[in-house]
């Protein structure tokens, strides 16, 4: 919900509720004050006509307001308030009268007096008060709305543009996030915060990306030495073979620790998001091209891949990151593949599905985008294949989803519809 | 020919120096950046080896000054980063070609002589061992003058070899050199002994000797018997 929309929808809860109290409070004041008054004043009146009826004279009658009539029988002085209907000629309707009725002993005779008052109906009073508050109501509620918009248009300006320029805040960008200073105070303070969060992140990750470029440079130098002094070692003609397994044992790990350093580095980086060049790629020539360069691999293990393409794919992503996304799920495909197995790989719209045939996984199907997952511990594999290709995923948004049946394993990715 | 080697690490500095001189190349050493920006000043080289990563300073910096004082000098970055911005710019400011630490002294070898070959001789130069003549430029291998039908690969087999002779090549460095980063996919190196029992064979086909031997069982030496 709206910001505007949920405070008109507060205002209206809330002066919708206060009004109801008011009209109460309103009601009840009212025609108690009404009441009083109107008894006091027929009280008073039937005290005039008293006076009236010691000094002589008689007033005239006037059906039904006022009635005097003296009394054959004497009886006891008395007054009674009572509230009755009756049949109004000048209205042409029954109406409620509040009325008097006294008996009052005035010079040796008795008189009865009436006096009646018509009373405004409760009902009227309901009607009239809710009309009044109701109209009120509706004024209060368009100029809170047109007040709110008001402020709305003016004063949260500067809140949408700080929002539109956070939102394109990138900590890839060169300079500090750039904000238009605000009038209002809290905002001007949300600024100030949110200038130091974003400059912050900004400076935190350009000491990363300068950390992981060190660390690889760091590492990778030493194991430069390694490898050529291992090499050079390598050449001794007066080497026996046992001291040349050794050697060329040592090499292989150190291939292996820089490769692993050189995967590590790469899986920061796709997670850094600092692949930024982004063009259309063709997924099919891609995949042709990793395959002619996996060549080797497939006729060693005689493996045979299909290749069926439904529709054409084309992906909006950094080329080099779907060179390394197809080229180890294809690697994953061959490694994990039985001799003279075979690979299928199905293009079509918005998916590639890579299947290979192989031994169940020893590990749970949950592990398998982990990094270092591996089928045996002792594999020349890294086990971060699938973990890159899942971090490349994660990154353009595709969904990779792994199945398996009858030892058939398949990796299938899916692209959103908006691609390229 | 004559090469400067840019390098900050003593060893790697000195291992990579000696092995050059016994390739039989004139190398002189640079340590730092500002060693480097007086010899290039001073001396002609005819192929710069540079570190990128420099106590004193990026590296880089060097390739279009050396550019506009010696056009003709090939250049060869050397990089601990593996990242692809260092790779395009270095390629981008004229250098002819990029190797990533840690490397095979052989690949290294292999790449300098790709190089020189394309500046020095405008690639029509061949390298020849005894009967045996491979012509870069062209991609054609003779022997005795007869032409050989290679692969892409055993071509690219025997030009490393040629240019790596009386030198082990380890299964690791045979298949770091043509399969690159994809060599990891494999679970062993045997497809290699295939790529190599088909080269032997064509080449004694063709009335060749099989220089190439096995060495230890790590890896393969091309030379006379």
């Amino acid at each position: 919900m709206r910001l505007l929309q949920k405070l008109n929808r507060t205002y209206i809860l809330f002066s919708s509720l206060l009004f109801l109290v008011a009209g109460v409070l309103l009601y009840f004041f009212l025609t108690a004050n009404i009441d009083y008054e109107a008894e006091e004043q027929l009280l008073n009146t039937e005290r005039r006509i008293a006076r009236q009826l010691t000094r002589g004279h008689t007033p005239t009658k006037l059906f039904p307001v006022l009635e005097v009539t003296q009394l054959a029988v004497h009886r006891p002085q008395g007054l009674t308030i009572t509230d009755t209907t009756m049949f109004d000629q000048v209205e042409g309707e029954e109406e409620t009268f509040r009325q008097v009725r006294s008996v009052r002993n005035i010079n040796g005779h008795s008189y009865a007096i009436v006096l009646r008052q018509m009373v405004v109906q409760h009902s009227e009073y309901i009607m009239t008060i809710g009309c009044i508050l109701v109209l009120v109501m509706g004024l209060l509620l368009v100029c809170l709305t047109l007040m709110n918009r008001s402020i709305h248009r003016t004063v949260w300006q500067s809140y949408y543009t700080t929002l539109e320029a956070v939102k394109n805040f990138s900590v890839h960008q060169p300079g500090p996030l750039q904000l238009q200073d605000s009038a209002t105070q809290e905002f001007q303070e949300m600024h100030t915060a949110l200038s130091r969060l974003t400059e912050k992140a900004r400076l935190d990750y350009l000491a990363l990306k300068e950390f992981s470029e060190n660390a690889s440079h760091e590492m990778q130098t030493p194991l430069a030495v390694l490898q050529n002094k291992l090499d050079e070692l390598l050449q001794d003609l007066a080497l026996i073979e046992l001291q040349a397994r050794h050697i060329q044992t040592a090499g292989t790990a150190v291939q292996k620790l820089s490769k692993l350093n050189q995967t590590l580095l790469l899986l920061t980086k796709i997670e850094n998001r600092q692949f930024i060049h982004t063009e259309t790629v063709c997924v099919t020539a891609f995949l042709c091209r990793q395959l002619d360069l996996l060549e080797d691999f497939l006729l060693e293990k005689k493996l045979q891949v299909t290749l069926e393409e439904t529709a054409a794919l084309k992906v909006s992503a950094n080329p080099a990151l779907v060179d390394v996304l197809l080229s180890n799920l294809l690697s994953n495909a061959i490694k994990h593949n039985n001799a003279h197995g075979c690979i299928s790989i199905e293009i079509g719209k918005n998916r590639l599905l890579v299947s290979n045939s192989g031994k169940p996984l020893p590990y749970a199907p949950s592990l398998l985008f982990e990094r270092f997952s591996k089928a045996d511990a002792y594999s020349p594999s890294l086990g971060l294949g699938l973990a890159i290709v899942r971090t490349i995923c994660h990154l353009y948004g595709w969904e990779v989803q792994y199945q398996v049946q009858k030892n058939r394993h398949s990796l299938e990715i899916t692209f959103p519809e908006t691609v390229a | 020919m004559k090469i400067l080697l840019v390098e900050d690490e003593a060893n790697l500095l000195s291992t990579t120096s000696s092995y050059l001189q016994k390739e039989g190349f004139v190398c002189e050493e640079a340590p730092t950046f500002s060693v480097a920006e007086e010899k290039l000043t001073l001396y002609q080289y005819d192929l710069l080896i540079l570190d990128i990563t420099l106590p004193d300073g990026n590296g880089l910096y060097l390739v279009p000054k050396l550019k506009k004082t010696y056009p003709d000098t090939g250049i060869l970055i050397i990089s601990a980063k593996n990242s692809l911005d260092d790779k395009l710019n270095g390629l981008d400011l004229g250098a002819d070609d990029y190797l990533t630490k840690p490397f095979f002294l052989a690949e290294l070898n292999s790449r300098i002589n790709a190089i020189l070959r394309r500046r020095k001789f405008s690639g029509s130069t061949s390298v020849v061992f005894n009967e045996i003549e491979v012509v870069p430029n062209a991609m054609v291998a003779r022997v005795h003058g007869q032409e050989l039908d290679l692969t892409k690969k055993e071509y690219d087999l025997l030009l490393y070899f040629l240019t790596n002779k009386q030198r082990v090549l380890s299964r690791e460095n045979i298949a770091e050199h043509i399969w690159g980063d994809l060599s990891g996919s494999a679970d062993n190196f045997d497809f290699i002994y295939t790529h190599i029992k088909n080269l032997r064979r064509k080449i004694v086909q063709a009335g060749g000797t099989d220089y190439l031997q096995t060495v230890y069982g790590v890896g393969y030496k091309f030379a006379a018997p």
